[in-house]
């Protein structure tokens, strides 16, 4: 018998990409979302529930990457099942400790491409946009957002499943440098056109709420710097543009 | 109004889910969230602006590994829905906003704390399941999709309760206490959550050592306002 995956069975493995973090616990971490999305491999490639049992017990372990780098994983993995299937490995000890492999990498570049580039980044722009034109600017937010988003999960799906144990020389962080750079670069300088356009948008409701905003933003710098707490500089902000409306209350 | 709080029910539980649980194309943000929110509950644009005071406050707030972090999604959405509701029934609109601004905090708190509850209950599903002898593929789906309504709950859960709990009932009260003269003391608050998410966002890049790049942005915000 030919024990091959269809077509069929990696988008249905893409689509419950979509959903890997369903269960998150802190036994396993996303354990359970990636077995869960690496069910349809054992429904197409196992042929006896020993096998099944033995699939769900060699999935259900520790799994931790960038939801959206998953799926890099995941299409590797689909690969190395159908070979050890087609070639009947004796053990499948390897895909374990391939999967522990690629965490670290999986979980570095999507945390720096994503939570730490595009996520900002799109939503400086969309809050650009938003003091600008208003409303429309939550769908520039989402397309910006999700064109990379569906592009890693799709390719790496498919990257994975072409390459099976050859994905790890792909994956790295050399090839996306640049893209990290530029996004860092772009997001810096859509950071600062945001702190302009919202103090504008403060001195048009009133001229203190301007001076409030900048105590804020450097308060808030200061307190990052120190490493403090987001609510501790919060606190501190909120007092210091109260002070800031009573000095003009008494003073302008 | 059933009708209403029904849609902004159904409306909570996607956000819940779209923060980690399911797809993650962040229409959970407060930028979005909090603009279908209001839309849903009849004033889009004041549910724009809570949008555009929350939506940096929680972005370096990264959900890495098994890192703890607070439902800021959840939170925003709920005080827009406070904000809402609160302005609709006391006609003021500076405390509203402050006051919803404030309790989005504590709700993101709470948020997190169920989160971090029901991270802890899917732990434990996990375990019954690995001992069970008759484990099978549709008890793993069964196991993550509980996962998934469990998220969805909390969302449906938090944000109608507390839309109208403190939007309907205790906010107006509490603002009617209030004499109007004090507005004008409350609306640095609004400028004081704009300025820290602003700070926030510029932090995150001066990690990269991006300072020069964010004095170029400022160059061509001011560029901006002048040609215009």
């Amino acid at each position: 018998m030919n024990r091959r995956l269809k077509t069929v069975d990696l988008f249905k493995m893409l689509f419950r990409c979509f959903l890997i973090q369903g269960s998150w616990n802190f036994k396993v971490l996303i354990g359970t979302g990636f077995c869960f999305c690496a069910l349809p491999i054992t429904r197409r490639l196992s042929e006896t529930t020993e096998e099944q049992k033995e699939f769900l017990y060699e999935h259900l372990t520790f799994f931790n990457a960038h939801p959206y780098f998953a799926s890099w994983c995941l299409g590797a993995v689909a690969k190395l099942e159908e070979e050890a299937a087609a070639d009947n490995w004796e053990s499948k000890q390897i895909i374990s400790q391939f999967k522990k492999t690629l965490t670290g990498p999986l979980g570095s570049i999507g945390d720096r491409i994503f939570w730490n580039g595009v996520k900002p980044l799109a939503s400086g722009i969309g809050l650009i946009l938003a003091l600008l034109i208003g409303w429309y600017a939550f769908i520039v937010f989402l397309v910006l957002y999700n064109i990379p988003h569906f592009y890693f999960r799709i390719k790496g799906l498919f990257i994975g499943y072409k390459n099976g144990f050859d994905i790890v020389t792909i994956i790295s962080e050399k090839p996306y440098r640049r893209f990290i750079v530029f996004l860092s670069i772009l997001g810096a300088i859509v950071a600062g056109i945001y702190a302009v356009l919202a103090c504008k948008w403060s001195y048009d409701q009133n001229h203190y709420l301007a001076v409030a905003f900048a105590v804020s933003v450097l308060t808030t710098l200061v307190f990052l710097d120190l490493n403090k707490p987001v609510w501790m500089s919060l606190v501190f902000s909120v007092i210091f543009s109260i002070v800031v409306k009573i000095i003009f209350f008494f003073t302008v | 109004m059933w009708l209403e709080l029904l849609a902004l029910g159904l409306w909570s539980g996607v956000v819940s889910m779209d923060t980690t649980a399911v797809m993650q194309v962040m229409i959970s943000r407060p930028l979005v969230s909090c603009l279908i929110t209001g839309a849903i509950l009849g004033d889009y644009q004041l549910g724009l602006i809570i949008g555009i005071y929350l939506e940096l406050l929680w972005i370096n707030e990264l959900p890495i590994g098994a890192a703890k972090f607070l439902e800021g999604n959840v939170g925003a959405t709920a005080a827009a829905a406070i904000a809402v509701y609160s302005f609709q029934n006391s006609l003021r609109i500076v405390p509203s906003i402050v006051f919803s601004l404030l309790l989005a905090l504590a709700i993101s708190h709470l948020g997190g704390y169920l989160v971090k509850k029901m991270r802890y209950v899917n732990g434990d599903a996990f375990d019954k399941l690995l001992v069970d002898p008759n484990i099978s593929a549709a008890k793993v789906e069964k196991l993550h999709f509980k996962g998934i309504l469990y998220s969805f709950l909390i969302g449906i859960v938090i944000i109608p309760v507390f839309a109208v709990v403190l939007g309907w009932f205790a906010l107006p009260l509490l603002i009617s206490w209030l004499p109007v003269s004090v507005d004008q003391f409350l609306e640095p608050v609004n400028a004081a959550f704009l300025g820290v998410g602003s700070a926030i966002l510029m932090f995150m890049f001066t990690r990269h050592k991006q300072w020069w790049m964010i004095f170029i942005g400022f160059c061509a915000g001011l560029l901006y306002l002048l040609i215009k």
